[in-house]
């Protein structure tokens, strides 16, 4: 059974058809690259698969049970995390405070309930220890944080409350080299541990390292699937991505 | 590396607050220049005492500004509240039952001026200036345009600003504000509506696509600062036992001074409430600073349009040093 199945999602922004009948599936533990040009329809999927928006037709199904989500908190909920490009984390907050957003730690009783300070601060700390980024000490304002250091703090958040499929919008986009392998190994890694990935790009280069599978949209359709073997190589996709539909 | 340089950017303003003791501190140390009376503790608990009204005030103001947003209706509710409450006690509605109206009243409008704002994604500027000229008008249609006498209720109206029975010129309304600057304070850094206010107010769209709905935690913010409007309308009436409409006007503007000289940042996500006390006191001090010194009291104005423009500046500073910009 596939962890989540699109099955002909079709939706329209006025005149626009940003994404056509689209279907396909992602298995448990598998990382597959979305890729297409700019207003391919990408994050339009992401954001229906994280039910921020709806769709007009077409189903969604995770672990196999027709879903309808109203909100991004029930996604998550469900165990779907997503890293959004810009919208990750607010720079204003700290780090152990964005950790949390959304699911506090509590304690006390009834009404008077405050927040448990010092438990959401270790327990960020350790959670974003040994990701293979360096996380400055979590009180320090997200403002502060590289590009590399933001996406682990926004990944590591989505795996600690039990993301059982990631979307990551284009993860290593203004992410320093060295930081870039960091999150590819740690993508992998997660991969290993049987979480799902999806990963949006630009980059084919990169997501080809650790993809096993390849979507590529153009104009809100579905223009062609790749499974990686020995003889797939980035730039067929590159070619696919930048050919005319 | 990169730790060091953030804690070391960060130590000379470790705290939200740092600003507005600076200005708290320079303006007593000018005026004790001008007059030594001023330091006394008699002079130091009227400042208290007058700060408290407008203190109130800028504490809710202060959490709607974390939340991103703006309430010039303030003022207006801070004389249409105690107008209505009068109107209502002098028609022998019981006191504690027109006051109760009053509350119900006053969380009614806050949810109006947050659903407007979020829902109807329109600036809370225009939303609460509108609503400002909107219940000006109200309370000038209510009350005549005339004063309004605290008749009936007196007693009732004591557990907000009552002299308290001591040598000194101090009112309840000192121990009130005290006590909402900790509430206030554990509000925001303590509590988990605290934290999805300014991530609401920080970056509204990250709140939304985590999950967490901004719209409902600036409408509450918007729903507690006008209850607290209500509250310093209620401590002014019971003060001078009779309220007119003038005496909210500008108001909205005092809480926003108070709350800019106290770090509160004008982007959202980012403020204290010691910060809007100490900037509260800071207003009534040079309030009263100018009249033990002997100045015309006009120059109190002007100096609190220097003061915001330096409080502005300071923020902007204080901003890239604990945001990064």
């Amino acid at each position: 059974m596939a962890l989540l199945e699109i099955e002909n999602v079709s939706k329209s922004f006025g005149y626009v058809k940003a994404l056509d009948n689209v279907s396909f599936q992602i298995e448990k533990g598998e990382v597959v690259g979305l890729l297409g040009d700019n207003g391919a329809g990408k994050s339009t999927l992401i954001k229906i698969i994280a039910g921020y928006i709806r769709p007009d037709s077409g189903r969604i199904k995770f672990e196999g049970t027709p879903v309808h989500w109203k909100s991004a908190a029930e996604s998550r909920q469900a165990g779907v995390g997503v890293v959004y490009q810009d919208l990750a984390l607010v720079n204003v907050l700290p780090i152990w405070r964005n950790f949390f957003l959304g699911k506090e730690v509590n304690k006390g009783w009834r009404i008077l309930k405050f927040l448990d300070i010092s438990n959401m601060k270790a327990t960020s700390k350790d959670a974003l220890a040994n990701l293979g980024i360096d996380i400055p000490p979590v009180e320090t304002p997200v403002a502060f944080l590289s590009g590399g250091q933001r996406q682990m703090v926004a990944v590591g958040r989505g795996v600690y409350f039990g993301a059982k499929l990631l979307l990551l919008d284009e993860p290593t986009a203004a992410v320093s080299v060295k930081e870039t392998e960091a999150i590819l190994n740690y993508i992998s890694q997660l991969s290993k541990s049987g979480i799902s990935v999806v990963f949006v790009t630009h980059n084919v280069y990169h997501v080809f390292r650790v993809a096993s599978r390849f979507i590529v949209l153009d104009h809100g359709r579905l223009k062609a699937t790749f499974r990686k073997d020995d003889k797939l190589a980035p730039e067929d996709i590159i070619n696919s991505i930048a050919s005319p539909l | 590396m990169l730790n060091k340089l953030v804690k070391s950017t960060r130590g000379a303003f470790r705290f939200k607050e740092s600003a507005a003791l600076l200005f708290l501190l320079l303006t007593f140390f000018i005026f004790t220049i001008f007059n030594p009376l001023f330091i006394s503790i008699g002079n130091l608990l009227t400042i208290f005492t007058t700060g408290a009204e407008i203190g109130i005030l800028a504490l809710g103001v202060n959490l709607v500004m974390i939340g991103g947003e703006f309430d010039l209706s303030v003022g207006s509710i801070y004389v249409l509240s105690p107008i209505i409450f009068e109107t209502l006690a002098s028609k022998r509605v019981p006191t504690v039952f027109s006051l109760a109206i009053v509350v119900i009243y006053a969380i009614i409008q806050g949810f109006f001026n947050g659903f407007i704002t979020t829902k109807g994604k329109i600036p809370s500027f225009i939303t609460t200036l509108g609503m400002q000229w909107f219940l000006r008008g109200v309370a000038l249609f209510i009350s005549g345009g005339l004063f309004v006498l605290l008749k009936e209720g007196k007693n009732l109206l004591d557990i907000f600003n009552a002299p308290l029975p001591v040598h000194w010129n101090i009112r309840l309304s000192s121990l009130w504000f005290f006590v909402l600057t900790f509430v206030f304070y554990v509000i925001i850094e303590k509590t988990q509506f605290g934290n999805r206010l300014m991530a609401s107010g920080g970056s509204p769209a990250t709140a939304d696509a985590i999950g967490v709905e901004s719209w409902k935690y600036k409408t509450i913010a918007f729903i507690i600062a006008d209850l607290t409007a209500a509250l310093g309308g209620f401590m002014a009436f019971d003060r001078f036992a009779s309220i007119d409409v003038s005496f909210g006007v500008e108001l909205e503007l005092q809480a926003i001074t108070a709350c800019v000289i106290g770090g509160t940042l004008m982007s959202g996500g980012y403020g204290s409430s010691l910060g809007a006390f100490l900037g509260a006191i800071t207003l009534s001090s040079l309030y009263n600073g100018l009249i033990l010194a002997g100045a015309p009291t006009y120059w109190y104005q002007a100096f609190i349009g220097v003061i915001l423009i330096i409080a502005g500046l300071f923020n902007v500073k204080a901003k890239s040093a604990l945001t990064g910009g």
